[in-house]
């Protein structure tokens, strides 16, 4: 790519630029980047990382630190992304992992992005790390947006009102990153000291009480650093400050003889001033920051507020059009991606399986190797593998990217927002309804999703209920099943319209497991109360579509392709050993067939689905070969399939020739299309669940859970199908 | 008055959150700048009624029923 004159000139600061992309282990300063959810702080990230890490506009997007380094002039530097969070002030787990890095972390620069069309709210949180640390920059970010709505700001006066470097920018647009740079560089280095700030306006007792707290800190240690601040939070009776004073963390000095009449004391003043105290300091905090706003931003009137958004949101929150909408742009997102994946996956599986299938096996037959190690290796291990990648990847590849570009424009809090309600009677987080569309991409996706809902309770509500939304992987399974078997009961022409209501019918089933799961969890194991739901509805941006093509294919698609392949490859191995490993006259398989077929029938199934669900658990989208090739296997035809173990697909009309020969009914049809919905998840999913919970025993209950539904709905729809016929 | 009956249209200001309130969520109505004196107004109402979306600092924050039951506030003429 060539460069244009700007960027490769000496006074662009970013030329000095070297991003380092992944932290490297040595650094001379460490940044950390601070601010409200849905500033641009990633993208300041990655603009001096290097690093793409994906930009959600969506609070809790990041949830651990990431890091990453540069290179500015001389220096190295290590970039640590903070969670992004309103205020350092409560114990949510974000705002604790931001504010332990600035007070415990003592990073050279806290950078904190700031909203320039939001400066009230933003500047509080700016006021509350100056309140910790002086070594601040403030990243005046959105500048763009901001002028596009009339917002015009004297960023000299707010810098000399701060007491810091302000620095305006439009990260998306790549501006204002070098002068960023220097501001970073003269402050870490100590050419520029900025100025040490603290909170004005709290008023009587309460501001008593903290510089009482003050003096006695630095009575007996007078080098503390962020000494009123930490007065603050002792008032406030924050256990982490408490024991890092105990232990020593913030000061060798202090022992604990000496620290604890200063903690008692504290914890007196708290007892006495109560909640009137953290009104007292965020009144001040705020009212602080609206003195600066008044004399250094103008607002257009006319031009701001919103207009946008509010008219975007009047149509997509209404109560005519708020919901059409929505099952419009979701249901859409869906068919593109099951109709826009045949092409890709055709072409795939042609590359894949007619192509380099036969040349591998040609090539084992050339290098002799005995029969057993290219069945296990190609008929096993690589067919599977190669299935997975042709039927996984391409419906993933338009998924994503697709519900990122809604995530980016901002509408997917919308749909949080419109859902709360049927959630909230569930005991559930609106922001289920997030996790749960997520889920009809990919469960495994969707599971991780989970991280935007903060409530413990109701995030394990959101992960054991994400199996209940059906993914790519089972749609495939679920139309073969509704045009086979559900098509065919009416007359020609209703065929097409009658098998998709019958796999709309089946998400729907789905939908209402979920309610209903989340429900009974409520009830039952996850008893509580519904925590205090608060969800900002973010400004609509114009979502950056190349980029988020990138970035949703890397992060997203790409990383539960590979889980995918690292369960599908010995899952491969395994099908093809039980099918070729013979105890007496019989191979493993039809061993394990036969000793499951009394329990298939009863629940309207038969043995071959069984054994299938055992051995394909690393992807649904191995279920029908691996039905096909045991169903040939127990036909025992020689002239059907390729023979034991290996994966076969067929047209439509032969698979159905295949089944009603092995005497499959419309029973077995329908009750496939239940347990395809109603079962345990992929093991890429318990794996990622095991993750997120940590837990043995949620992800035991969120994988068992599932079956135990489907056996019972299975053997229900069994009992009803007989009795009326 | 409450903000869970703030009309559609009209603009308030924050009085204060109500004493019954756990501290926690005391703590975090005043980190999202629910703070007395600060202006307030309904942005979107969803389509079941609930939740309310609320227009606060150039922020548009929605709230449970049941949550902004605790916001006291008066009406700003």
């Amino acid at each position: 790519m060539s460069k244009s004159a700007c960027e490769i000139c000496d006074l662009n600061g970013a030329t000095t630029l070297k991003k380092l992309g992944e932290v490297s282990s040595k650094y001379d300063y460490a940044i950390a980047l601070a601010g409200n959810p849905n500033t641009g702080k990633s993208t300041i990230f990655n603009a001096l990382t290097g690093l793409k890490q994906h930009t959600g506009n969506w609070p809790g997007k990041t949830v651990t630190r990431a890091e990453g380094s540069f290179q500015y002039k001389d220096n190295k530097y290590k970039l640590i992304d903070l969670p992004g969070t309103y205020s350092l002030m409560s114990t949510s787990e974000d705002e604790e992992v931001a504010r332990d890095y600035i007070l415990f972390g003592k990073p050279d620069v806290t950078v904190v992005v700031v909203d320039a069309g939001r400066l009230e709210r933003h500047l509080s949180l700016v006021v509350q790390i100056q309140e910790i640390t002086n070594k601040v920059v403030v990243c005046l970010n959105l500048m763009d947006e901001a002028s596009r709505h009339g917002v015009e700001i004297d960023v000299r006066g707010l810098s000399r009102d701060l007491g810091v470097p302000v620095i305006p920018t439009s990260a998306r647009r790549k501006e204002g990153i070098g002068e960023l740079l220097l501001a970073i560089d003269e402050v870490a280095t100590g050419k520029y000291v900025p100025e040490q700030k603290t909170i004005s306006g709290i008023s009587g007792e309460s501001r008593r009480a903290v510089s009482e707290l003050s003096q006695e800190l630095l009575a007996i240690d007078a080098e503390l650093p962020s000494v009123s601040w930490i007065s603050m939070r002792l008032i406030q009776r924050d256990e982490s400050i408490e024991d890092a004073l105990i232990s020593g963390i913030l000061s060798d000095k202090i022992t604990k003889e000496e620290i604890a009449p200063i903690l008692v004391k504290a914890a007196k003043y708290h007892d006495k001033l109560g909640l009137d105290y953290a009104d007292n300091v965020a009144g001040a905090i705020f009212g602080q920051v609206t003195k600066t706003v008044k004399s250094t931003v103008k607002v257009d009137a006319g031009q701001r507020a919103f207009r946008i958004d509010r008219t975007i949101d009047k149509l997509v929150t209404s109560r005519t059009f708020g919901f059409p909408i929505m099952l419009l742009l979701l249901g859409g997102v869906l068919w593109l991606t099951i109709i826009g994946s045949n092409y890709p996956s055709s072409a795939l599986s042609n590359l894949l399986l007619d192509q380099l299938y036969p040349f591998l096996k040609e090539g084992a037959i050339q290098l002799k190797f005995p029969w057993w190690l290219s069945g296990f290796l190609i008929d096993g291990v690589y067919l599977a593998t190669a299935w997975v990648i042709a039927v996984m990847l391409p419906p993933m590849a338009i998924f994503f990217p697709l519900f990122t570009l809604l995530e980016d424009f901002g509408y997917l809090p919308r749909v949080a927002f419109n859902l709360d309600r049927l959630f909230k009677g569930a005991g559930a987080h609106g922001k289920q309804a997030l996790t749960m569309s997520m889920g009809f991409g990919c469960n495994a996706a969707g599971v991780v999703a989970t991280r935007i809902i903060n409530s413990p309770r109701e995030k394990l509500i959101a992960i054991i209920t994400n199996n209940f939304s059906l993914c790519n992987g089972r749609w495939p399974t679920q139309i073969l099943m509704a045009s086979i078997f559900v098509g065919v009961l009416v007359p020609n022409q209703l065929a097409g319209t009658i098998s998709t209501l019958a796999v709309v019918g089946i998400v729907l089933l789905g939908i209402s497991f979920t309610f209903f799961t989340s429900w009974l969890l409520s009830k039952t194991l996850l008893k509580g109360e519904s925590s205090f739901f608060t969800l900002e509805l973010p400004p609509y941006r114009p979502p950056r579509v190349l980029q988020t093509i990138y970035t949703s294919i890397i992060d997203r698609t790409l990383i539960v392709l590979w889980r995918a392949i690292v369960f599908a490859a010995p899952a491969g191995a395994v099908i093809w050993l039980i099918s070729n490993v013979l105890i007496g006259d019989k191979s493993i398989a039809l061993w394990m067939i036969d000793a499951l077929d009394p329990i298939g029938i009863l629940i309207g199934l038969n043995g071959v689905i069984l054994v299938a669900y055992i051995v394909a658990i690393p992807a649904n989208e191995i279920v029908i070969p691996t039905v096909l090739m045991l169903t040939a296997m127990v036909l025992g035809d020689a002239s059907l399939g390729e023979g034991a173990g290996v994966m076969f697909e067929v047209s439509d009309g032969e698979i159905a020739t295949i089944l009603y020969q092995a005497g499959w009914t419309t029973l077995t049809g329908i009750n496939l299309m239940l347990f395809s919905l109603l079962h345990n998840p992929c093991s890429t999913t318990i794996y990622t669940i095991y993750k997120e919970t940590n837990s043995a025993k949620w992800t035991t209950i969120a994988s068992l859970l599932p079956v135990v539904f489907g056996v019972i709905v299975c053997f229900l729809v069994t009992r009803l199908w007989y009795m009326f016929t | 008055m409450r903000l869970s009956n703030l009309e559609k249209g009209k603009r308030a200001i924050i009085k204060g959150i109500e004493k019954g309130c756990s501290a926690e969520k005391h703590q975090r109505f005043l980190d999202l700048g629910f703070v007395p004196g600060a202006e307030i107004h309904v942005h979107s109402i969803s389509p079941l009624r609930d939740p309310i979306a609320y227009s606060i600092y150039n922020t548009i924050i929605s709230l449970r029923r049941e949550d902004a039951d605790s916001v006291l506030i008066t009406i700003d003429n």
